[in-house]
């Protein structure tokens, strides 16, 4: 699980000129290459080597070609489910943004103790494990869980609802886990705006809900697309939450290529849902850079 | 410790494609005091870090006394650096600071430890060898800087604009303090700064650097009294350019054309172009006589009071010249006692004494 | 400006001040209304971030022996269980090893990196820093099964080195980027004096350029740790009989048999998390406070 840290694009800074003959700034080439060569052979066959091979294996297993596609796009079963996964991102992110915004904005213009309450309150999910919140969320949810025993308790309901295993309990879980991406970019780009800004405005007659209408808003704007994309790519390949909290009803494309992977044995095709994940993972990247190219880099993760 | 000859030969330096440093050479003597004085962008910073050994020269020699330096480690160079924010290591105490040259150099515990505390009177620090560099100040951060510097005896040692970030008084009594210690050391120092001022007061030569050329070199006197180009006349002290051309001779004397109706008469020595060309003509405002208009002679221009105004020791009064196209003229003299004796509207004779101007070839750059 | 003017600005300012006075009187109720509106908000969106993992610890000390809330009884009942048990024992111990050796070469390798990008030249620089953070980026399902289908014929399933490697892997970016981070923050011209001073590049790093990128890579390293301690996809994926880590343990148990075991050890793996982050705000604070 991504821990809290800051994405900057690290080519995005600007170079500073550099002179042709030696600079004792700037390391010489072996040593550069040195220093870079246990990463390479890390990331080589750590990184580059399977997935690669898992991409590949798609297009080779069982035979050469492009049966594992056409299996794809040819059953509605796995249409569906990549419909569903991008639904379920999507509706996360929304949910997220919906709740994080707030979050964000009462952890940047608050006072400072309350502030560090609020923030204490998003590091707290941050560095659980999302095992461990999914599990809180079968606690929860489940037939004899918390939200059962009090609406019955209430008198609300006759018998328990079910609630675990829904694409409702994904989404809210998936919501849960993922929402302190959301908040920490946005907050990053709130606290950058300088407060005179926000003086300035008032003293030009703005009022509150002006200043946040046409000063707060527009300049979070890059955070909330960071952390929109965060939370989306996410949400795409999220494995253990909806594993744990979702159901035969709800499968998205993480838990079906785990089952491909695990129980049907089916690498290639396997290898073929990942592609196409992937394929769709880094087309939200690139759309979301596009919107976001004037900002700089993939800011903030988190 | 004994100061060493630096010499600088046929420097070129490129980044990328521009050149930053063009066929410089420069000769420093074992215990001198010299200057690089130019405005940003001279490749004088770019000069100094060459002999320190953190950017490497793409054509030339660098040598310490017979030592040949020009691409030898920057760490092997035993020459001391000032740098331009003292960049002293934050997580160390002045004490480590001062004491890291002499570990570098595998110095003996009680070795380091006497040397440290001699350095530290010298700058005259003691008592305060244990706080971090954060909780000195900018004079005191650039003492420690300095006794870093020095602490390992080193021959040469190297001022990146050392008191640029230091407040006007205390830059005076560091100016001041530098010297003394360069001198007791017999250290050779080369300095840099874009500071005229500052340059002036504390160096022995100045070498004056313009788009990464050597303009002139010499000692602080010759370069006010005796620039060579129009660069450096500008650039040292204040200077007012006019233009005009060189008619010719006349009884010995150059004969050179101000205004339509103006000539002044010099040196034929002087000028540096020959018959019907144009050429600058420069003169330092206190060099400039004013006096109430009471007729013409060859060596007098009519113009107009600007503006009149006090400046202390001095008054500074701008002249208009007459058919001189608006320029404006700045004359300078002492200001004793008494009120100013012009008023703005009034017209005046301005006269240029033939021994107080200076004549450079018109094409000549000229600092701004 | 002119006198005339500033009395008419200073004039139109008193006025201004009354009337923000005045319309502030009037509005003082409804004000009062949405700002406790936005604060109940907040509250409730507050309560969803942090009550489900609450809710745990009170869990994990219940006494009955399916989930029940609140407890009717409180016993350290499950703790024993966890403790004694040697399949969550060697799951534990697992982990523990793997996230510490991950955190040692992430730290190391990310750290090697991290100058190689800040400061070096070479070629194809941005594309191999785009490659070094994809691991981010990349669903952790495609890393994982990736990682699986490859490590499984080379026996590096279910074992140390395989979860070393492919637990390295994840952290790495994490180091990279805090240390790079660090890195641009630290002034390179300290590093020429400590040359200048006569070290060479390797004692400059060490007793020049580390000590004042320490946060970064302690940072970094404490990333490096967590990403493997919590990880939990390619661990359910990379597990074997013998080497499985305790959330893959957790994972099976939530799946097969849900008992308040798994209360005890959610507790246990997020307080390792608070204390681990916590340790990791102290060391920051005394480095920073050091330079005051």
């Amino acid at each position: 699980m991504t821990k809290p840290m800051k994405i900057r694009s690290l080519t995005g800074r600007a170079a500073a000129p550099m002179p042709n003959g030696l600079s004792a700034r700037q390391y010489p080439l072996g040593l550069s290459l040195l220093l870079i060569a246990p990463l390479f052979l890390l990331l080589g066959f750590g990184f580059i080597y399977p997935v690669g091979r898992l991409l590949g294996q798609s297009f080779f297993a069982p035979e050469l070609g492009l049966d594992n596609y056409r299996r794809l796009l040819e059953t509605s079963l796995y249409l569906r489910v990549l419909i569903r996964t991008i639904t379920v991102a999507f509706v996360v992110m929304s949910a997220s943004l919906a709740i994080g915004y707030p979050v964000a904005l009462a952890m940047a213009r608050l006072r400072r103790d309350l502030s560090s309450l609020v923030m204490a309150c998003v590091l707290l999910p941050l560095w659980t494990s999302a095992l461990v919140r999914s599990y809180a969320w079968i606690v929860i949810l489940q037939r004899r869980g918390l939200v059962n025993d009090v609406l019955s308790g209430l008198g609300l309901i006759s018998e328990p609802l079910k609630l675990l295993y829904t694409e409702g309990a994904v989404i809210l879980a998936m919501t849960h886990v993922l929402v302190p991406f959301m908040i920490l970019p946005i907050y990053g780009a709130l606290r950058a705006i300088p407060p005179d800004l926000v003086q300035a405005a008032r003293n030009l007659g703005a009022d509150r809900v002006n200043v946040f209408i046409r000063i707060l808003l527009p300049l979070s704007l890059p955070g909330v697309f960071a952390g929109c994309l965060m939370t989306f790519i996410l949400a795409l390949g999220f494995y253990v939450t909806p594993a744990l909290v979702g159901g035969p009803s709800s499968l998205l494309m993480a838990t079906l290529i785990g089952q491909q992977t695990t129980e049907t044995l089916d690498w290639g095709f396997a290898g073929a849902l990942s592609t196409v994940l992937l394929l769709v993972t880094l087309l939200i990247v690139i759309l979301f850079r596009k919107v976001l190219s004037h900002s700089r880099g993939i800011s903030n993760v988190a | 410790m004994k100061g060493e000859a630096v010499t600088l030969e046929q420097i070129d330096k490129n980044f990328a494609k521009t050149a930053v440093v063009r066929n410089v050479s420069i000769a420093v003597q074992a215990g001198e005091f010299l200057s690089l004085l130019g405005p940003s962008g001279s490749g004088k910073t770019t000069l100094l870090m060459m002999i320190a050994g953190f950017e490497t020269p793409n054509r030339g020699r660098i040598s310490v006394g017979a030592r040949d330096i020009t691409f030898e480690a920057p760490n092997k160079r035993d020459v001391g650096m000032v740098f331009q924010k003292y960049a002293l290591f934050p997580h160390m105490t002045v004490a480590q600071n001062i004491a890291f040259p002499l570990r570098m150099r595998r110095f003996g515990k009680a070795e380091i430890s006497d040397r440290v505390d001699a350095m530290l009177a010298t700058v005259q620090l003691e008592g305060f060898a244990d706080r971090l560099p954060l909780q000195l100040s900018g004079g005191q951060q650039q003492r420690v800087a300095l006794a870093r510097a020095l602490v390992a005896e080193p021959p040469v040692l190297l001022m990146d604009e050392p008191l640029s970030a230091l407040d006007k008084k205390l830059r005076e009594t560091l100016q001041i303090e530098i010297k003394r210690i360069q001198k007791n050391l017999a250290v050779t120092v080369v300095y840099v700064t874009h500071d005229q001022e500052e340059a002036l007061t504390m160096s022995d030569r100045i070498a004056v650097m313009a788009d990464g050329e050597l303009m002139q070199i010499g000692a602080p006197t010759d370069l006010y009294h005796r620039p060579t180009n129009a660069f450096v006349a500008g650039f040292i002290g204040k200077m007012n350019f006019l233009d005009g051309e060189y008619l010719g001779q006349d009884g010995g004397e150059a004969v050179i054309r101000l205004t339509e109706t103006a000539t002044l008469k010099c040196p034929v020595s002087t000028v540096p172009a020959a018959a019907g060309q144009r050429l600058t003509i420069a003169i330092r405002p206190e060099d400039v006589a004013v006096r109430q208009c009471d007729g013409f002679s060859p060596q007098c221009v009519r113009g107009r009071i600007e503006a009149a105004l006090f400046v202390g020791a001095a008054y500074v009064i701008l002249v208009a010249i007459e058919g001189h196209s608006g320029k404006v003229l700045e004359a300078r003299f002492a200001a004793t006692g008494g009120s100013q004796p012009f008023v703005p509207g009034d017209t005046v004779d301005v006269i240029f004494e033939p021994h107080a101007l200076k004549l450079f070839a018109s094409q000549q750059r000229q600092a701004a | 400006m002119s006198p005339d003017l500033d009395f008419a600005l200073a004039a139109r300012q008193a006025n201004n001040e009354e009337d923000n006075l005045s319309s502030r009187r009037r509005l003082s109720v409804r004000a009062c209304l949405s700002s406790a509106a936005a604060g109940f908000v907040l509250f409730a969106i507050l309560l969803f971030l942090v009550l489900p993992i609450l809710i745990i610890f009170p869990m994990s000390f219940g006494s009955a022996s399916y989930l029940e809330f609140p407890p009717r009884g409180l016993t350290l009942n499950w703790y024993q269980h966890y403790l004694s048990d040697p399949e969550w024992r060697a799951a534990t111990l697992f982990s523990v090893k793997i996230a510490i050796a991950t955190t040692f070469s992430a730290t190391v390798i990310g750290t090697l990196a991290a100058i190689a990008f800040a400061r070096g030249r070479f070629p194809g620089k941005s594309l191999f820093q785009a490659l070094t953070l994809s691991p981010m980026i990349i669903p952790h399902i495609v890393i994982a099964v990736a990682v699986f289908i490859a490590f499984s014929p080379l026996n590096l399933s279910g074992n140390f080195l395989g979860f070393l490697i492919a637990h390295t892997m994840l952290a790495v970016p994490y180091v990279v980027l805090t240390v790079v981070a660090a890195l641009q923050r630290f002034d390179t011209t300290l590093e020429l004096a400590a040359m200048n001073c006569g070290a060479g590049r390797i004692r400059a790093f060490f007793s020049v350029v580390l000590p004042n990128i320490r946060v970064g890579v302690a940072s970094g390293a404490v990333f490096a740790f967590l990403a493997s301690f919590d990880e939990a996809t390619v661990a359910f994926f990379l597990s074997g009989v013998e080497g499985k880590t305790i959330t893959r343990k957790m994972f099976e148990d939530i799946d097969f048999n849900l008992t308040p075991v798994i209360a005890a050890v959610s507790v246990v793996l997020t307080v390792t998390s608070l204390i681990v982050m916590g340790a990791l705000h102290l060391f920051n604070r005394d480095r920073t406070s050091a330079h005051r």
